[in-house]
């Protein structure tokens, strides 16, 4: 097997990923992401939306991707869907690096001279009693099966969360004809003081505000039940999913039957793959969440500069700043290989407005009272069974940091690696030991961030 | 739990194996979509507890999903298309995980 060479190699085809693309396609342009189609999160199957007429249900924005797709469709870049990429080797020369991807059941290896990382985000884990049985999904896995392939929530359903994703997927089932049986509100309400602060720099995003402010007051209407200030959740069961109960800080309690809870509590950046390569990464205390750590606008890593991050990866900004730093990213990958200008003004100005409203949402909605603080008994590492009680006790007994976790633990060394782990087992070993987050090293990924099988491994060339 | 909206139409319709049930998929749709609109449940026991698990975040970051495809342990059910014919198997009980060891 040939090595496939790229100037450019892009991880991931949403908003950013696709911008970047376009923008550089005067050079050798290879995308590769793990869907079956272009569209990254906000534009998951929008092709087949489209097709089946179902592009109402989703909304303006969604609207809005089909063309962006087609035109990434149209641009003639090399794109290969269902691509998973699993590690990356740097170049000795310090100058490239190869991406290790799995594709058609084989390891393949890919060498570029720039590199742009477009992995977008996934929903904050949201650790509760019960949260790990069948029939609790995130609130995000009902979008993708209603947008991938027309499935929605077996009744009864109890849709719970915050942030503009719940307001919007409540909004969007609604549209589908199944709107929540039960709907719980976890944002506190006493939170609009702090944001309001924030309200002058959010108002050049109008769009957006108005947008938010149109479903949260929509949220409630059409909706049997619905809680608001509720500060803690439980699911029952046996087997899978029966029952929910939850509490609300006034002190109400209540309860229902549920063969389905969607959960959401806002999203982070998906760092597995910076992670995976020790890129450096910091602690945002605004957003409560780690990003990676950025030497410029376009986005180049602070430690390789042919390497850089864009979109929600880099820091949760939503579509519109997502499409402005992949072009940027893009502008720059292209100019530094020689090949095009950096004219990118209009990019700069939408990256600006695009943004604008995230000081405002990130004090109206900072992760929710009902999964701070877990109680002893609560799951927090899905993989290996630890609880929060577990990971206190190790923290007492000496473990100061997620990689001593590990040792003492397991704590993330299961299949998911600490995606849906990590940043809690850090915020539990500050609680406990007092320090701030930032002091301690985040948890350490290893190649593959995805198993493979030996057969797969045996597909791939060495270099 | 999952329900579908609209019935599959019959030029995309599949037909695969879970465990001793035969069940039927869209074409192009991932597996763990399929077994969940099914009521397959669970789709796998956690290798530790044994506890009963079920896909969580369909998108390919939970590991929730894992199952036995076509003869091979833990393969990402949501990530994988369904295909006429495929043998699907939940993972009951078993501790094969392959586990990572630190560096
Ligand atoms: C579940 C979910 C649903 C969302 N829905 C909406 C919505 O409806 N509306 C909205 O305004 N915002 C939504 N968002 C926020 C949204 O992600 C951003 O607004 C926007 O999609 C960010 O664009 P991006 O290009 O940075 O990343 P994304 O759109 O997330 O694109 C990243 C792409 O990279 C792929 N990828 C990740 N890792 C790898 C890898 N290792 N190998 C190969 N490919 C990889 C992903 O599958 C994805 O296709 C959602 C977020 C999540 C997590
Ligand atoms: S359901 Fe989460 S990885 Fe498949």
């Amino acid at each position: 097997m040939t090595i496939d060479n790229a100037d450019i190699a892009i991880v991931g085809a949403g908003p950013a990923g696709m911008a970047a693309a376009i923008e550089a396609k005067s050079s050798k342009v290879v995308v590769l992401d793990d869907q079956a189609m272009p569209g990254g999160q906000i534009w998951r199957s929008v092709e087949d939306v489209a097709a089946r007429n179902d592009l109402h249900i989703f909304g303006k924005d969604y609207y809005r991707g089909l063309r962006f797709v087609q035109q990434f469709r149209a641009s003639g870049i090399q794109y290969r869907q269902r691509a998973r990429v699993i590690g990356i080797e740097d170049w000795d020369t310090g100058s490239g690096s190869d991406l290790i991807y799995l594709h058609d059941g084989k390891v393949k290896r890919l060498s570029a001279k720039r590199l742009i990382i477009a992995t977008g985000s996934y929903e904050r884990p949201t650790p509760f009693p019960g949260w790990t049985l069948p029939g609790v999904m995130s609130a995000g896995a009902a979008q993708i099966a209603l947008k991938t392939t027309n499935m929605v929530p077996k009744r009864p359903f109890i849709l719970a969360g915050q942030g503009p994703l719940f307001l919007l997927l409540a909004s969007q089932l609604k549209a589908a004809e199944v709107p929540p049986d039960v709907i719980l509100q976890l944002d506190d309400p006493k939170r609009i003081k702090q944001a309001l602060l924030h309200l002058p720099a959010a108002l050049t995003g109008t769009q957006d505000l108005l947008k938010g402010l149109f479903w949260r007051l929509k949220i409630t209407r059409g909706i049997k039940t619905s809680v608001g200030n509720v500060i803690n959740i439980e699911a029952h069961g046996e087997k899978q999913l029966e029952r929910i109960s939850w509490k609300t800080q006034n002190g109400a309690v209540g309860e229902c039957s549920a063969s389905t809870l969607l959960i959401h509590d806002g999203v982070v950046p998906n760092t597995q793959l910076l992670r995976a390569m020790r890129a450096p990464i910091w602690y945002d205390n605004k957003e409560a969440a780690w990003r990676p750590s950025l030497a410029s606008i376009a986005g180049q890593m602070s430690d390789r500069p042919w390497i850089y991050a864009a979109g929600d990866v880099s820091g949760i900004g939503g579509w519109r700043a997502a499409i402005a730093m992949g072009a940027l990213a893009g502008a720059s990958a292209n100019y530094t290989l020689g090949n095009g200008s950096i004219t990118n003004s209009e990019e700069m100005r939408s990256l600006g407005r695009g943004k604008a409203i995230r000081p405002f949402l990130n004090a109206l909605y900072p992760p929710a009272r009902a999964f701070h603080k877990p109680a002893n008994s609560t799951i927090i590492c899905r993989c290996e069974e630890i609880s929060a009680g577990e990971i206190r006790k190790a923290v007492r007994e000496g473990a100061q940091g997620p990689n001593q976790m590990k040792a003492f633990l397991r704590c993330g060394m299961g299949p998911c690696q600490g995606r849906m782990c990590a940043d809690k087992t850090v915020e539990l070993i500050t609680e406990s030991n007092g320090a701030a987050i930032n002091e301690v090293l985040p948890m350490r990924v290893r190649m593959p961030i995805s198993p493979v099988t030996l057969g797969e491994m045996t597909t791939l060339d060495k270099k | 739990m999952l329900v579908r909206r609209t019935k599959i139409e019959p030029d995309q319709l599949i037909t695969f194996q879970v465990n001793d049930q035969f069940i039927t998929a869209r074409s192009g749709e991932s597996v763990a979509f399929a077994v969940l609109a099914a009521g397959v449940m669970p789709t796998r026991n956690n290798p530790v507890s044994g506890s009963p698990r079920a896909p969580y975040c369909l998108m390919g970051i939970c590991f929730e999903c894992l199952m036995t495809i076509d003869g091979v342990d833990n393969r990402q059910s949501c990530m994988t298309p369904v295909a006429e014919g495929m043998v699907v198997h939940s993972q009951y009980n078993k501790a094969s995980l392959e586990r990572l060891d630190d560096d």
